[in-house]
């Protein structure tokens, strides 16, 4: 899948193939959140530590999800909006992460992309979605029902 | 002894305020720091790992056990210390070059340290000399390397490499973990074992230390 200049490979090209807009996306946090965390562990009380952890992790999927609720303004009458892919998931390979920031000024977020392909901030998401017809996103599930990762904390 | 048993309780249901009294009245009773480690920190913390693997305690009640340990640990550490009692083990712990997740890792040195390990925690992003300079130090006969992305297993790799090529591996057994990581991952690294909980590494890193040392220990 082509996106403009910057190839997508892999799954997610089939999750998307009935788009006739692809969003791209980076939400970050901030650091601030990591620091406490670090901080408390630091002091001894991992119980804080882990909680600051998990609220910043919840932050920035519920910052993912306000994107993608605020991306419904620009569907037409008979269009929906697919589910959020993000490298990593859903056969997405982490690798995508690279294309999705030459697509997304994610430096003016103040995130960056480090070799491993971990975002810094940490608390920060990033992926696709597409915008097509109601036919080809009207199922929230379909990739789950084609994955074989059933452990995935993120399983719809 | 009902001091132990009350401090076992405590430790187990997380009571950290509870825990440090408890703990101080023993010690000024006369009770042996060895003791209370191993009549109720340790038995305590097992449970703990037990009921988790049962599924009746989750993270947070382990975090809360192994906090409450923190605070009694800091008043029998000096102690021991002048005694002269050695940790169960010595482990250097961190997450690999590149990763910066330490939530799983800051799990398991509480544990450990529950457990009576000594830990050497050296953060996130540690490189493989970081890790062989820190087994050198501080004499370690376990290593414990997590990572939470596919992209640095091969750093857990290139860490255990560096151990061998310093002549350091004979000193120490190597545990590996995080989520990406596989039993079949770590039998190709040439680790010398596999958790898959921080409970299971408790368990492990002892299973290790009784493989590595000649000499008994405490």
């Amino acid at each position: 899948m082509a996106i403009g200049s910057v190839s997508i490979e892999g799954q997610v090209a089939t999750f998307l193939e009935g788009a006739d807009r692809i969003a791209v996306f980076v939400v970050t946090v901030g650091q601030g959140i990591t620091e406490i965390s670090r901080a408390a562990s630091s002091s001894g009380d991992i119980v804080s530590s882990w909680a600051l952890d998990a609220l910043g992790s919840w932050a920035a999927e519920a910052a993912a999800q306000a994107i993608a609720m605020r991306l419904t303004r620009y569907l037409g009458d008979s269009e929906a909006i697919s589910p959020r892919y993000s490298p990593g998931y859903c056969g997405m390979n982490l690798s995508v992460q690279q294309a999705l920031f030459k697509l997304v000024e994610a430096e003016s977020l103040g995130v960056c992309l480090l070799p491993s392909m971990l975002m810094q901030p940490l608390k920060s998401v990033s992926g696709l979605l597409g915008l097509g017809d109601r036919r080809s996103f009207g199922r929230v599930d379909a990739p789950c029902e084609r994955c074989n990762d059933a452990h995935c904390s993120t399983r719809r | 002894m009902q001091e132990s048993t009350e401090l076992q309780k405590a430790v187990l249901v997380g009571d950290a305020v509870l825990a440090l009294s408890l703990a101080q009245r023993a010690i000024d009773q006369g009770y042996a720091p060895v003791d209370l480690i191993n009549d109720a920190i340790g038995p305590a913390m097992r449970e703990a790992g037990e009921l988790f693997e049962a599924g009746e305690y989750f993270v947070p009640e382990l975090l809360m056990a192994a906090r409450a340990t923190k605070g009694v640990f800091e008043i029998l550490r000096p102690l021991l210390a002048k005694q002269g009692v050695e940790p169960a083990g010595r482990i250097v712990l961190g997450t690999v070059q590149g990763d910066l997740h330490d939530i799983g890792k800051n799990l398991v040195g509480a544990m450990l340290e529950g457990g009576g390990f000594e830990v050497i925690d050296l953060g996130v992003n540690v490189t493989p000399n970081q890790f062989a300079a820190a087994v050198k130090e501080r004499s370690a006969d376990l290593v414990g390397l997590s990572a939470l992305l596919t992209t640095t297993l091969p750093a857990m790799k290139a860490t255990i490499e560096l151990i061998q090529s310093s002549g350091l591996r004979d000193q120490v057994k190597i545990m590996v973990g995080g989520a990406p990581v596989t039993q079949s991952y770590a039998n190709a690294i040439s680790a010398d074992g596999y958790a898959e909980s921080a409970a299971l590494a408790v368990n492990l890193a002892r299973q290790l230390v009784a493989k590595q040392s000649t000499a008994s220990r405490v």
